[in-house]
């Protein structure tokens, strides 16, 4: 056993020797060749000197040394094997071998780079965009295992999403749910910073001390709400987001323990969020300025310890999933049933994931991320076919290499080197073109993106450049590496190195080039008829009929302070309702202001939906669960007008409909047709329950035109107005106007009129109706903007790609042609000929492109607006017209064929 | 080139220049060429060039080291020794080569025996 080990070892110790001496070979490499040769030098002469001495002539003796010493070139390879390290030094070779090469043929050089550098480019800046929204972890811990709770709650306002908050009832339902580890509420609030100049608005989030532990967030500075703060009574703190530490404090540490004055009432700041940190108070407009304050918790004494419209969120135990919470929640919610309708908690709840909160944007990344993947397929397949002519006119070079005993394997090594140089070139430039994509990017992503700032070059995405050039090097590569080293291994390479290669006949390499001409025209058809796909559904979803008119109208937010109107109390209610009137009031006098109106929700802006609708005389309510997708909202006499919307059979509301009077509403025609059989006047509906759990009836006088005010391309199942002054909740104003001049200018006036009845309320959500709707539809048409660009760019690739193989074809079969002129053929005949070459490889190519689209096209399927995946339309329309383009990039080399001169061409040698 | 081929002869050439070396103190490569010839009496056709190739290995090994010298006609040469683990490695050697050629030969021996 001993000696064995003994053995191994002695055998470890002289490989170590061996490496050592390896490297020191390496090293001194030089040196070591000198003196090698030197050796081998003088051997020759003293084999030589003693041939003469034989009488030998001095230059047969010199032969004669040469011949018995043998081949000195293959011993000096031989010597470099044993002494140094071969593989980095043919690296190195290979390495400068190849930039040689590249620098003689600069036009082709030039050329693949900046195909590689558009392929590489486009994927970096994508990646770029997936790395910033979709790699970087949402700043919470284990983001996976976080949920919000939301209740169906039944006749008690319909809104979904929010719950009322009794403490006995969630501490029971928290026990009973053994999925859930901790959980937390949070109601959101908007206050106005006060004190300045302009009352500036500020989104709020009034959370429980148990909120950052649930969430998982560390603080950048200070301490977040403890159970302190949210006893009655506390101390008021707050804490702030990055982005208003940012701008108010200049990222001032000493900021902690100075007051900060929301509606008058001073809080000591007492932490600071991390960057990125602003669940749930990021919004459209803040750009991520808003606080944390703490969530007064009622004891059970005051107003039976109930808190209304409180989100809780939970943090599900490790390895437990959304679904199995669901399932719990689902039976835990039935078994409390009693409990919650004894705390006005009705209905069931369950869990949604936090990871759905990027909404349809991770899916879209994906497409694009596949999209670009395409055009650097097709990129890459474009640098084949350059490197597979060049590789044609090096074969000389190839065979004289190979006779010179160049392995296959070493040549395949050569030619890889060679084209993983030109995809790090066109990495590198791929690298600049993607700075300025990001650019682009940036500019055009949707506003509402997470972070959308944060497209930034960092070192994940130069190890990603770096990874897709080396892929694509080798990828474009490998074809015509094998292909040029497998040349001339049928025969002696004397055959190779005779020119006669050329002659008519011998064409050999064109299954290859065939190969790259179907690839690429199946990768391009697969790309157009995606983009394709995506355009068109984008052209018809901004062609839908809204149902109301767009132009001249503009809408904006006004948040009414504390002071004028405060919908908590009952007579603070009055005075919101005051506070609209007289802005209406106001503002009619303005000239050039045809119509104003205030509405709870403007249209397409995210508004929620009823939970369920009761009719009367039907016992079935009409339920969010039957996928009846209705909403409500009140407004004020003049907004059917303001906005365009046909008033169809009734009457519209008059300022006779107050609070005092009979309860109206007005439905619109798709609720009228589906709910009430088109028989809507006269007839009572409810939305709400009173205290008692009994509905409050209000009669139908009116029905309105359908408008797509939700969202844009889900066709309304039901909408029903209410008149503003009838209503008990308020939820901030909205105002619309229009405006029979531009409507930016008039929107100033506006909200000029606002600020006279309420100097302190902030102004919000500034916009023209006509860009409610380009944000609304703004995810579609990035969408089709990217995925067209990219299908334009993989059309320009692959037919440049396709040009570029056939006028090689062409070049290659000159003297072909020559033959066939001088044997009588018509220069029609060789057109038709090239022509009908290249396009049978086209047809091939756009049937596996139209296969390849069918498969996957598929999961464009939930991004598409009326139009199927599969859509024939498309499908042919695409094919047809990549056939036309494809068909020109074979004609104009197939012509330069047809004007071949027979004698030229005969003598082309 | 046949690469087995040469394996051979360089694993039996490695054995004859330790041996040279072994028995005739520090030589040159050219030294050892005649030596090996003269011995072999033109029995092997050697390609004079592969005897460097060996030495190389011998000296990774570090069984034969190298030295600048002046060679008998008054010429800068390299000359190579034994060195005493290169010695060791020649008695393993020597008698490996012993113990298999005499089972070669016995192998062979048997063979005539039952063809007689």
């Amino acid at each position: 056993m001993s000696t064995r080990r003994e053995s191994a070892l002695l055998t470890l110790a002289a490989k170590l020797r061996v490496l050592v001496s390896k490297v020191r070979g390496f090293l001194r490499g030089r040196r070591r060749d000198a003196e090698f040769d030197g050796e081998i030098q003088e051997h020759l002469q003293m084999l030589a000197e003693r041939f003469v001495a034989q009488g030998m002539s001095r230059q047969e003796a010199s032969a004669a040394a040469r011949r018995q010493f043998g081949n000195v070139t293959l011993l000096q390879e031989d010597r470099r094997e044993l002494q140094t390290l071969p593989w980095i030094e043919t690296v190195w070779h290979d390495l400068r071998y190849g930039l040689r090469m590249l620098g003689r043929s600069p036009g082709f050089t030039v050329v693949a780079v900046i195909t590689l550098a558009l392929g590489i480019g486009a994927n970096t800046a994508i990646f770029s965009a997936v790395n910033g929204i979709l790699l970087r972890p949402l700043p919470y811990a284990e983001p996976s295992r976080l949920v919000s709770l939301g209740a169906f709650k039944r006749f008690t306002g319909g809104v979904m999403g929010t719950v009322d908050f009794s403490a006995d009832v969630w501490e029971k339902m928290r026990k009973e749910t053994p999925a859930i580890e901790q959980m937390a509420f949070f109601t959101r609030g908007e206050f106005t910073i006060t004190g300045n100049d302009a009352p500036e608005f500020l989104t709020a989030a009034m959370v429980s001390s148990d909120f950052f532990p649930t969430i998982g967030a560390q603080l950048i500075a200070g301490r977040p709400i403890l159970p302190g703060d949210t006893q009655p009574g506390a101390k008021p703190v707050a804490v702030v987001s990055y982005a208003l530490w940012h701008d108010a404090w200049g990222d001032d540490k000493s900021v902690l323990g100075r007051t900060i004055t929301l509606d008058n009432r001073s809080y000591s700041v007492v932490g600071v969020m991390p960057p990125g940190f602003t669940y749930p108070i990021s919004t459209v407009q803040n750009g991520g300025k808003g606080v944390w304050l703490p969530l007064i918790l009622p004891s059970n004494g005051e107003s039976g310890g109930k808190l209304t419209d409180v989100i809780p969120v939970a943090r599900l135990k490790k390895g437990v999933s959304v679904e199995a919470a669901n399932v719990q929640l689902k039976t835990v919610s039935a078994r409390l049933a009693a409990d919650f309708a004894g705390a006005g908690v009705g209905g069931y709840f369950y869990a949604t994931s936090f990871k759905g909160a990027f909404g349809d944007l991770d899916r879209t990344l994906q497409i694009l991320l596949g999209a670009v993947g395409l055009v650097l397929l097709i990129a890459c397949v474009n640098v084949s076919g350059l490197l597979l002519s060049r590789s044609w006119a090096r074969r000389k070079e190839v065979a004289i290499r190979k006779a010179l005993g160049a392995s296959r394997g070493r040549l395949v090594r050569q030619f890889l080197t060679e084209s993983v140089l030109l995809a790090f070139a066109g990495g590198a430039l791929g690298l600049l073109f993607s700075y300025w994509g990001v650019r682009v990017l940036r500019a055009i992503t949707p506003m509402y993106l997470p972070e959308h700032g944060n497209f930034l070059l960092d070192a994940k995405i130069l190890w990603f450049t770096l990874a897709v050039g080396l892929l694509a090097g080798i990828l474009s590569g490998l074809t015509p590496a094998l292909q040029a080293s497998a040349r001339c291994n049928g025969g002696p390479p004397t055959e190779s190195l005779s020119v006669s290669l050329t002659a008519a006949g011998v064409r050999r390499p064109n299954n290859m080039r065939s190969g790259l001409v179907i690839t690429e025209t199946a990768l391009a058809v697969m790309l157009v008829i995606g983009a394709t796909l995506v355009t068109r559904s984008f052209r018809k979803l901004i062609s839908v009929n809204l149902g109301f008119r767009t132009d001249h109208v503009m809408t904006m937010d006004a948040n009414f302070s504390r002071a004028v109107c405060d919908p908590d109390k009952p007579e603070g209610l009055a005075g919101c309702r005051g506070a609209v009137t007289e802005v209406l009031q106001r503002t009619r006098e303005i000239p050039g202001i045809e119509f104003v109106a205030v509405t709870s929700g403007i249209p397409l802006m995210p508004w929620p939906l009823l939970y369920d609708v009761r009719i009367q005389g039907q016992t079935q309510e009409i339920s969010l669960n039957s996928g009846a997708f209705i909403t409500d909202r009140f407004v004020s006499t003049d907004y059917f007008r303001a906005l365009g919307i046909p008033l169809l059979a009734g009457r519209t509301f008059t300022d006779a409909d107050t609070s005092s009077s009979q309860r109206v509403a007005i439905v619109d025609e798709a609720f009228a047709r589906k709910y009430l059989g088109g028989k809507a006047l006269g007839r009572r509906i409810s939305t709400r329950t009173n205290e008692k759990g009994q509905p409050i009836w209000i009669e139908v006088v009116g029905v309105a035109g359908s408008a797509h005010d939700t969202e844009i391309g889900r066709s309304p199942s039901g909408e029903i107005y209410l008149p503003f002054l009838q209503v008990d909740s308020f939820r901030g104003a909205n105002f619309v106007a229009r405006t029979s001049s531009d409507p930016v200018v008039m929107g100033m006036a506006l909200r000029r009129a606002i600020w006279s009845v309420d100097k302190n309320a902030p102004i919000t959500d500034l916009m023209t109706l006509d860009q409610v709707v380009a944000v609304s539809v703004s995810d579609s048409r990035y969408q089709a903007m990217l995925l067209s660009a990219f299908g334009a760019l993989g059309l320009i690739l692959a037919t440049v790609g396709i040009y570029g193989i056939i006028s090689y074809v062409v070049t290659q079969r000159t003297r072909e042609f020559g033959v066939r002129m001088a044997l009588g053929a018509q220069p029609g005949n060789i057109l038709r000929m090239m022509v009908r070459e290249g396009m049978a490889l086209v047809a091939v190519g756009i049937t596996l492109g139209v296969v390849g689209a069918l498969a996957f096209t598929r999961i464009l399927g939930s991004l598409l607006f009326e139009i199927k995946p599969t859509d024939p339309v498309t499908f042919v329309c695409v094919a047809v017209s990549l056939a036309f383009v494809a068909m020109a990039a074979c004609y104009i080399p197939a012509r330069r064929a047809m004007r071949v001169d027979p004698m030229v061409a005969l003598r082309y040698e | 080139m046949d690469a087995k081929k040469s394996e051979v002869l360089q694993g039996t050439l490695d054995l004859m220049i330790l041996k040279t070396l072994h028995a005739l103190g520090p030589l040159h490569g050219f030294g050892i060429a005649r030596r090996i010839e003269q011995v072999s009496r033109d029995v092997l056709q050697l390609n004079e060039g592969t005897v460097y190739t060996s030495l190389l290995r011998l000296q990774q090994q570090g069984w034969i080291a190298a030295e600048w010298g002046t060679s008998e006609n008054n010429r800068k040469a390299k000359f190579y020794s034994i060195t005493k683990r290169g010695q060791k490695q020649l008695e393993l050697e020597t008698e490996n080569w012993e113990r298999i050629s005499g089972v070669i030969g016995r192998v062979l021996r048997l063979e005539e025996e039952q063809e007689s």
